[in-house]
């Protein structure tokens, strides 16, 4: 099982593998991608069973990323971790195919609780 | 619609508290130290809704104390990268928790950092709405957001 974090801050990639790993996600193998386009390249070369994407980054946003996959044979889940969580970008984001979406700043019990149902 | 001071401290309260395990204390008594130390400032802009910009900044030595907790490294090996990724990540929290707290809808930009002494931030067309001010371990952290008129 693969996971693949997209993240421009270094530290937020940083912070979201502990924090996976404080969740109980530590068998996985993590991959990382700083935008969108980068994203979509590393799913290219092997797709992952879960995207972590950011939303606001340079080159391509997360957004993009997810409208991109769509017109991908992309079969993974794709969760948005963001310090953005309006309704309108929510409403945006299950649209484009978002599983699920994870506010920053996030502890592990909401990765465990928002996770844990898309690998069942 | 006005800045709601008491949503900002705890909004920065969050954001510190959970990505960092730090407790902030509220108080302004170093506020004087920070414009007589190198000081790093993350700033985020919000365009929409609402239009204007918050910004957190403290001494650069606690910046690097950021820097260990997000990158867990002891504080004297990181870089001014590492330094400026923290707190810019910390400036992109907190806009982005305070931008779901105003009328939308906006965008929020990507986070930009200043780093040095003697320097200032202008915002043209934009006062400070509210000046926040927490203390970590006795150096202090503020919290500025700038509103731009409509």
């Amino acid at each position: 099982m693969k996971i693949l974090i997209v993240d421009d801050s270094k530290a937020m990639r940083l912070i979201v593998s502990r924090t996976l790993r404080q969740a109980g996600f530590d068998g996985y193998a993590l991959e990382e991608a700083t935008n969108g386009l980068e994203g979509l390249a590393a799913v290219r070369r092997g797709a992952p069973d879960l995207v972590l994407s950011d939303w606001n980054m340079p080159e391509m946003t997360g957004i993009e990323f997810l409208e991109a996959l769509g017109k991908e044979p992309f079969a993974g889940k794709f969760c948005f971790v963001t310090s953005e969580s309006t309704d309108d970008m929510r409403e945006r984001a299950k649209a484009a195919g978002a599983t699920a979406f994870i506010t920053k700043p996030f502890t592990a019990d909401v990765f465990r609780e928002t996770l844990t149902p898309l690998f069942v | 619609m006005s800045v709601d001071d008491e949503s900002v401290c705890e909004l920065t309260e969050r954001v510190f508290g959970t990505t960092l395990g730090w407790d902030l204390q509220r108080g302004a008594a170093e506020r004087a130290r920070l414009a007589n130390e190198r000081s790093v400032t993350g700033c985020v802009h919000v365009s929409g809704g609402w239009n204007g910009a918050m910004t957190v900044s403290c001494g650069t030595e606690l910046a690097r104390r950021i820097a260990s907790a997000m990158f867990e490294v002891p504080a004297e090996d990181t870089s001014l990268d590492e330094v400026r990724d923290a707190v810019g990540e910390l400036a992109n929290m907190i806009g982005g928790g305070f931008k779901a707290l105003m009328p939308g809808p906006s965008t929020l930009s990507m986070p930009t950092v200043a780093e040095g002494r003697d320097y200032s931030l202008h915002m043209p067309g934009s006062a400070v709405g509210a000046e926040l001010w927490f203390l970590r371990e006795g150096e202090p952290i503020v919290v500025r957001v700038h509103e731009r008129a409509a």
